[in-house]
């Protein structure tokens, strides 16, 4: 059984407010794509509209895929605990440097969230009032999730730091 | 023969706050409440804890990342080991959600197995969850009873695909063994007797005047905290919720 989707009253009145944004629906499910400028705004109008559940934060590294512009993009999947609908909202960002704003102030389930998408992907979430790596421990370098990283590591494992019990 | 000096050299700390008299505590991560490794430095009030900074990162296991190298039918091994306490649920889900992708519609008979099988696996779940409750503040015999319940079902899914655990269970656009008539009458046997222990376990704690007086008030997570901070489930619900996810 398929969820009801929003795209009845509440993407209508964000396309109106925010004129330009693509949107699409595929296997009932409905998504906006959204640029880094406007991101914070868009995410803070699905708040105030009914989305009060942010599900997930999470990232999509398209480094070796066919025909991508840009590398990174991001998916915050939206939820409404009152309505039972379900948004995606994707935004995309690119290298040297892929930022975008934090939406702590809107969700605080994105301080976890964005902190795993910072320690998997690298994306910076300025505004972030603590963005630090959430699985890997502080002294890890690299950003492990990305397609360029891979599956057996860098030979990081073996190279920890060990304290014997002479030295502890 | 010493010279005394003209001043107080006695060393004196920075002036102590309220919060230096609390006690830090470390939690973990090897530690057998902690239910699989999770480490927290705790700050106690005596036995009251004040405040909790949790390291998270001791089971991560890259399952997102092993996901890259293998088939959606391999995958399904991975999914097992997401929510361990109830894989069959994980298969289900992970198996649903390729379907959804790639177009394909279940035929009735497969998608009731895979709810019944999901139900069951649910059912362990709780029963693990809610057990722990009464291990972890010493009521061993309500764990015990949730757990001969779980020994039941976990022969009732050896019965069916040959793994009590970790059962790997679905594949694309099916199961991987039907059910047989034993399995069902294993599943209705459980279903006839499992009712008296749920009443059993209700009876040992629910209205215990030691557990209330343990558990309530403790930790409480209002209904706004629990959804702004993305609870979801049972924790949801406990908050108020009105249902545990967004369907």
């Amino acid at each position: 059984m398929t969820p009801p989707s929003p795209t009845a009253d509440i993407v209508p009145a964000l396309m109106a407010r925010f004129p330009g944004l693509e949107t699409s629906a595929y296997r009932g499910q409905t998504r906006v794509v959204v640029g880094e400028p406007v991101s914070l705004e868009v995410l803070s109008f699905l708040a105030a509209a009914g989305f009060d559940l942010l599900v997930d934060v999470t990232c999509v590294d398209y480094l070796e895929y066919r025909g991508a512009t840009r590398r990174y993009g991001l998916v915050y999947l939206l939820a409404s605990t009152a309505t039972a609908h379900r948004l995606t909202v994707r935004v995309f960002v690119d290298d040297p440097t892929p930022a975008v704003r934090s939406v702590v102030g809107l969700w605080r389930s994105a301080d976890w969230l964005e902190r795993e998408v910072w320690d998997m992907f690298g994306i910076d979430f300025v505004g972030h009032p603590d963005l630090r790596r959430l699985m890997m421990p502080e002294q890890f370098t690299a950003h492990p999730l990305r397609k360029d990283y891979p599956l057996q590591g860098r030979g990081e494992r073996h190279n920890f730091p060990v304290l014997t019990r002479e030295d502890g | 023969m010493s010279i005394a000096p003209d001043h107080d050299t006695r060393v004196r700390p920075a002036a102590t706050r309220e919060e230096d008299y609390l006690w830090t505590l470390n939690f973990g991560p090897q530690h057998p409440a902690t239910h699989t490794t999770l480490r927290l430095v705790l700050k106690l009030e005596g036995e009251r804890v004040v405040d909790a900074m949790p390291e998270m990162g001791y089971l991560h296991s890259g399952f997102e990342k092993i996901g890259e190298h293998l088939t959606f039918n391999q995958y399904v091994t991975v999914t097992d080991r997401m929510n361990y306490i109830s894989p069959m649920a994980n298969n289900v889900a992970w198996h649903h959600a390729v379907e959804t992708l790639l177009g394909i519609d279940l035929t009735p008979r497969c998608k009731v197995i895979r709810t019944i099988v999901a139900e069951l696996a649910r059912i362990s779940d709780h029963l693990l969850s809610n057990g722990a409750v009464g291990l972890d503040t010493g009521a061993f015999t309500f764990f015990l009873y949730g757990f001969y319940q779980r020994e039941v079902i976990y022969d009732i899914f050896e019965t069916l695909c040959g793994a009590r655990f970790t059962n790997s269970y679905t594949r694309v656009g099916g199961v991987s063994h039907d059910f047989t008539p034993l399995v069902i009458e294993k599943i209705r046997t459980f279903l006839r007797t499992f009712p008296k222990t749920l009443n059993d376990m209700e009876r040992l704690l629910t209205r215990n005047r030691i557990f209330v007086d343990r558990t309530k008030g403790v930790g409480v997570l209002t209904k706004e905290e629990a959804i702004n901070g993305g609870a979801s489930g049972p924790v949801a619900r406990a908050s108020g919720a009105r249902r545990g996810s967004a369907c």
